[in-house]
């Protein structure tokens, strides 16, 4: 009997026999049902392996070891793919004895493919064009199948999919109600404004999504986003019944970014919102903009980032930000799941100088800038903090800590947990904070209390 | 000997690159399809190929992406696929070999750009194949094939280089059967092994993209399959 596996995160019930077999059927079941196949067969037939991409993998400048380039992950998985299921990989294991896919195999890919952020930084410097991403993402798609998957992302996509809550936070609608009325009596005391948090409004134009996570531990964003909206008057509403735009489908499986997405879109129609508005979230905006039309039968529905929608209403005059309430200098990290696409890079940038006199970028920013260090789903698996804080995140500690900045800003869950996580690590004289909880400082309510004023 | 070199020149050079224009052709048009296959199956058919095109084309041309990272590397591998696409392509010997075959020619290299180029190419090409044997990363990740690809375009080079030379080291008939063999061999092989990126870099990207673009039932499919209903218990 096999002695009981260590793995490098929790996970539920892990298969400790018939691994090998087992992978083995989850990849030939996925390739009958999907479309890998042709990318697995394209990638296999062209990879150079040239590495260049290990020059600008920050996990592989900080570990300096050969299986953290990115080629190297990928070619794990176009190895076994080749020699499981193609016919030259066959014949070659015929003649030459090859030995095929290993318990050894899997064990590194359960390491490594959960070690890499998925921040998709080594797909703009590959010559070729590998999308490297897609193969990791698969590569835990097949793993999460076999159960391989950490626990704490099956446990929060199970309440939010199959829960009583339907979010991923398992934050009942009580306690969101009571969070949000909170909330707006804070936002009455400072901003001297009644505000609202509309829950379950019908005909609405936008209805938010953002982590449900946000609802909990980042209160400053969530005032920014309802006085912007407010003072606009923009028609929206949160969902009674899912509100959490959480998808860490996105990450390993392409059941749950369906099921993820179907939910939004039923929720949608259910309140027959107009148009989706996705909060201060990378991986969120990513899942929705780039996925909701796979699942919603060809319809197009318009998805907005607040990013994009609080610099349209900057532009049209709808809202001010006093520019002499932020005098701290600030810097800006941008989520790897917004800017990989060369999209989202201006709109927050033109929003911060706007109100914020000193700004400064980091060293590498925009498309090309490292990741937090807690991408893909990482930073939800609390047993990884040491690894994300030595390793991963390393390289954006030090550009951090270059900047010299007071605070940085990031409009995304994620990256706040990891960032924060960071300055704590390694004790940095500054803060985090999300785009809208600096806009909750400087917006000018018409109705409301001047900034600096008690009354 | 003189036979040998005749037949690799004539009959066997048609054979070759029958091989190789018809192999690559079919992995050209096999790819195509595949995307096409994949898009009809996608449930967001919505593409931005003029986006997508212009990404592929940056990569073609010197710009930025050539330099933005592991510069030396860049630069020398940039040289070298010139050299290697140009002096096969437009030297007047390899012309003359290909009218000789097939009827019909194209304007030639001049002479020393050709002998510049081929210069420049076995110099990359020596610089790569050190990337390779010297670098902890590089090395870890090639494969002999890596190796083997790299030595036998340097020989093709070499040999090529001192074909037409006065002052050739080798002897002229082993050097020229030498060259052309491999020659030959590198055509043969071209739709067969990784040397494919040749053919089907145009399409990289695209496929790359459209590969995010999934079929919407493929995760309930799976479970359909794996665990007998649509909507397995998480």
């Amino acid at each position: 009997m096999d002695k009981k596996r260590k793995y490098p995160y929790f996970i539920e019930n892990p298969l400790e026999h018939d691994r090998v077999r087992r992978f083995l059927d989850i990849f030939s079941a996925i390739l009958e049902t999907s479309n890998y196949r042709y990318i697995l067969d394209l990638y296999s037939r062209v990879t150079m392996k040239c590495s260049r991409c290990a020059s600008e993998c920050q996990i592989y400048q900080a570990t300096n070891d050969p299986k953290d380039i990115p080629c190297h992950r990928t070619s794990i998985l176009l190895k076994i793919y080749k020699r499981h299921f193609t016919l030259g990989g066959w014949l070659k294991a015929k003649f030459t004895g090859g030995s095929g896919l290993t318990e050894k195999d899997i064990d590194e890919m359960l390491e490594s493919y959960w070690n890499c952020t998925g921040c998709g930084r080594c797909v703009l410097y590959c010559p070729l064009g590998i999308d490297h991403r897609i193969i990791l993402r698969l590569g835990r798609y097949i793993l999460s199948e076999m159960g391989i998957v950490p626990k704490n992302l099956l446990v929060s996509t199970r309440e939010q999919l199959q829960g009583e809550t339907h979010n991923s936070s398992k934050v009942p609608l009580k306690a969101l109600q009571n969070t949000v009325e909170f909330l707006e009596e804070e936002i009455e005391e400072i901003k001297g404004v009644k505000v609202k948090y509309p829950i379950d409004v019908y005909d609405a134009e936008y209805i938010f999504f953002t982590p449900v996570s946000d609802y909990l531990v980042e209160p400053d964003t969530l005032m920014g986003i309802a006085c912007v909206l407010h003072e606009a008057n923009i028609s929206w509403t949160i969902g009674g019944t899912n509100c959490d735009g959480v998808n860490y489908g996105l990450f390993y499986s392409d059941s749950i970014l369906g099921d993820v997405n179907r939910s939004l879109i039923s929720e949608l129609r259910r309140l027959r919102a107009k148009k989706i508005l996705i909060g201060e979230c990378g991986h969120a905006y990513r899942a929705i903009k780039d996925f909701l039309p796979t699942y919603n039968d060809g319809e197009k529905i318009e998805v907005v980032s607040i990013m994009e929608l609080t610099l349209q209403l900057i532009e049209e005059g709808k809202i001010q930000l006093d520019k002499n309430v932020i005098k701290e200098k600030i810097t800006y990290h941008d989520p790897c799941n917004i800017v990989r696409q060369n999209r989202g890079i201006e709109e927050p940038r033109k929003i911060i100088r706007s109100f914020i006199n000193d700004f400064v970028e980091l060293k590498s920013h925009g498309q090309y800038g490292l990741c937090c260090g807690g991408g893909g789903g990482t930073v939800a698996v609390d047993e990884t903090n040491p690894y994300r804080m030595n390793v991963a995140g390393k390289m954006k500690a030090e550009e951090i800590k270059a900047s010299g900045a007071d605070i940085i800003i990031t409009p995304c869950a994620n990256c706040k947990k990891q960032i924060g996580e960071l300055i704590q690590f390694n004790k940095l004289p500054m803060r985090h904070a999300g785009l809208h909880d600096l806009i909750f400082e400087a917006i000018i309510m018409k109705d409301g209390k001047k900034h600096g004023t008690d009354d | 000997m003189a036979q040998m070199i005749d037949f690799f020149m004539k009959p066997f050079f048609i054979f070759s690159v029958s091989v190789m224009i018809l192999g690559l052709l079919r992995l050209f048009i096999k790819t195509i399809i595949e995307i096409r296959r994949v898009i009809k199956t996608a449930g967001d058919k919505d593409f931005k190929y003029t986006k997508i095109f212009m990404a592929t084309l940056s990569w073609i041309i010197p710009g930025k992406n050539t330099v933005n990272t592991a510069v030396v590397y860049s630069i020398v591998s940039f040289v070298f696929h010139i050299g290697l696409i140009l002096v096969p392509v437009f030297l007047m010997e390899h012309i003359i070999i290909w009218k000789g075959a097939f009827g019909f020619g194209w304007p030639a290299l001049g002479k020393q750009a050709a002998d510049v180029l081929t210069v420049i190419t076995i110099l990359s090409g020596i610089i790569l194949l050190g990337y390779r044997l010297f670098s902890k990363q590089r090395r870890k990740l090639s494969s002999v094939h890596d190796y083997l690809f790299l030595i036998l375009i340097l020989v093709i080079f070499i040999s090529g280089y001192f074909l037409p030379k006065t002052y050739s080291p080798f002897n002229v008939q082993v050097n020229m059967l030498i060259h052309i063999v491999c020659g030959n061999l590198i055509l043969i092989i071209l739709p067969f092994t990784r040397l494919a990126h040749c053919i089907l870099y145009p399409l990289l990207r695209l496929a790359s993209a459209v590969a995010w673009h999934f079929p919407p039932n493929a995760g309930k499919e799976l479970n359909k399959l794996l665990y007998g209903e649509e909507n397995k218990k998480i």
